[in-house]
This record gives C-alpha cells, sequence and structure tokens, in this order.
C-alpha cells in the first residue's frame, strides 16, 4: 500500500508524502481531485462556448457575455438607503 | 490523548516526559520495514499478548522525535494506556480526528484502508495493478 500511496501522491503533485499520515493523503488527493474534475468542466465550458461562438453570425459584446450573471445583491447598500428612509429622531426622543 | 488530531498526533507519558506519536507514511514504511509485510497482524499480536519489547518498538517508531526502543523499555510506560495511545494514533493516522467508522469488517483497518484507498485511486488515476509492490 506505501508504493500505492506513493504513487499516486506523485501522479497528483502532492510534495512532503512522508511526512503525511494516510488521512491527510487522503484529504489532499481528494482536493485534488475536485480541483481537476473542476478544470474539466471548465475545458469542456471553454469548448462549449467556443463552438457556440463559431456557429454564430454576429458575435455578442464581450461585456455581455461577462455579465452574464446575474449582478449581488448589494446589502450594504440596501442598508444604508433602509437606514435613510427611516423617519429622522426627534430631538424630544419621541 | 492530546495532540492535533487533524494531523494524527497522540501524546504519551514516557517516562516523566510527553511523547508525540505520530504514524506518517514514513513511519508506516519503517514498521512494514521492522515488522514485515503483515506489520499490522504483527501489531495487533503484541498489543494483545502484551508483548513489552514490540511495543516499546512501535511506540520509538511513532514517535516524532525518533525514540530509542531501548530508552522506551527503560522507561517502563504503564502497557495499557501505551497500547491505547498506540491504537488511537494508528487509528488517527488511517481515519482522521473521528477515529475509524463504528461498524468494522472482520479485519478493520486492512479491510477499511484498502477499500478507500483503492476507490480514491482508482477514481483519480483508474484501476492500480495488483502487482504494484505495496
Amino acid at each position: 500500500m506505501v508504493a500505492e500511496a506513493y504513487r499516486a501522491a506523485v501522479r497528483a503533485g502532492i510534495g512532503g508524502f512522508w511526512e503525511l499520515t494516510p488521512w491527510e493523503l487522503r484529504i489532499e488527493l481528494e482536493a485534488f481531485g475536485e480541483r481537476l474534475r473542476y478544470e474539466q468542466e471548465s475545458d469542456t465550458v471553454l469548448a462549449y462556448t467556443f463552438a457556440l461562438l463559431s456557429r454564430t453570425e454576429r458575435l455578442p459584446k464581450l461585456d455581455k457575455l461577462l455579465k452574464g450573471k446575474k449582478a449581488k445583491r448589494n446589502l450594504a447598500e440596501e442598508l444604508k438607503a433602509a437606514f435613510k428612509a427611516l423617519p429622522e429622531k426627534s430631538e424630544d426622543g419621541g | 490523548m492530546t495532540g492535533n488530531p487533524y494531523r494524527g498526533e497522540v501524546t504519551l507519558d514516557v517516562g516523566g516526559e510527553t511523547v508525540t506519536l505520530r504514524f506518517t507514511w514514513d513511519a508506516i514504511a519503517r514498521l512494514r520495514q521492522a515488522l514485515g509485510e503483515d506489520y499490522d497482524t504483527v501489531i495487533t499480536q503484541a498489543f494483545n499478548t502484551q508483548d513489552v519489547e514490540s511495543i516499546a518498538h512501535v511506540v520509538s517508531i511513532g514517535s516524532v522525535d525518533d525514540l530509542d526502543p531501548a530508552a522506551v523499555m527503560a522507561a517502563s510506560p504503564p502497557v495499557i494506556p501505551t497500547i491505547n495511545a498506540c491504537l488511537d494514533a494508528i487509528h488517527r493516522a488511517y481515519y482522521g480526528p473521528d477515529g475509524p467508522p463504528e461498524a468494522l469488517d472482520e479485519n478493520p483497518r486492512k479491510a477499511r484502508a484498502a477499500t478507500w484507498w483503492r476507490r480514491l485511486t482508482a477514481r483519480l488515476f483508474g484501476p492500480v495493478s495488483a502487482d504494484s509492490g505495496s
């Protein structure tokens, strides 16, 4: 099992193998697997987008592509606006 | 049982000094070298029979400060707490801070370790050949 583990660590580019416990190596390999899957998905999306764009007659503007996601709510601004909308406190505390 | 459980550490009192046990791949390789291919069986037998010399050897290999087995023997730590510390350290090394799952197979450590290991490596890199010389 030691040789198998070492081989897996080398393939995944994990350093300091001999100082890791099997559990730590497992965590690192799982993280490596997740990163690998994310990169594969990114490559697929890129290839798909490229293929899609190469079929369109007019390229959409780059800004439009980059702003594809809905903008996140700005909670700080919303809170500020909510406070501004509150009736001002009168001097006599009422 | 203190020490960082995520790092697989367990502390043990040996002759009034606190020794940290941690079974890294280096320690596992050295156990295998010292006790043979079936090192886990040998360790289990040593623990069952309370074989002090073998226990001292395991403590020596597992200690982060590379204690001398003779020094462990000379300090003569209490056997049961020492065995428990070694087992906890081995369990933490293989299964992390929560230790082994409760329901284990007949040969718990070997079976569980082999299962998750094969599943993980097969998922990441494809099946590993059986003659890879573990």
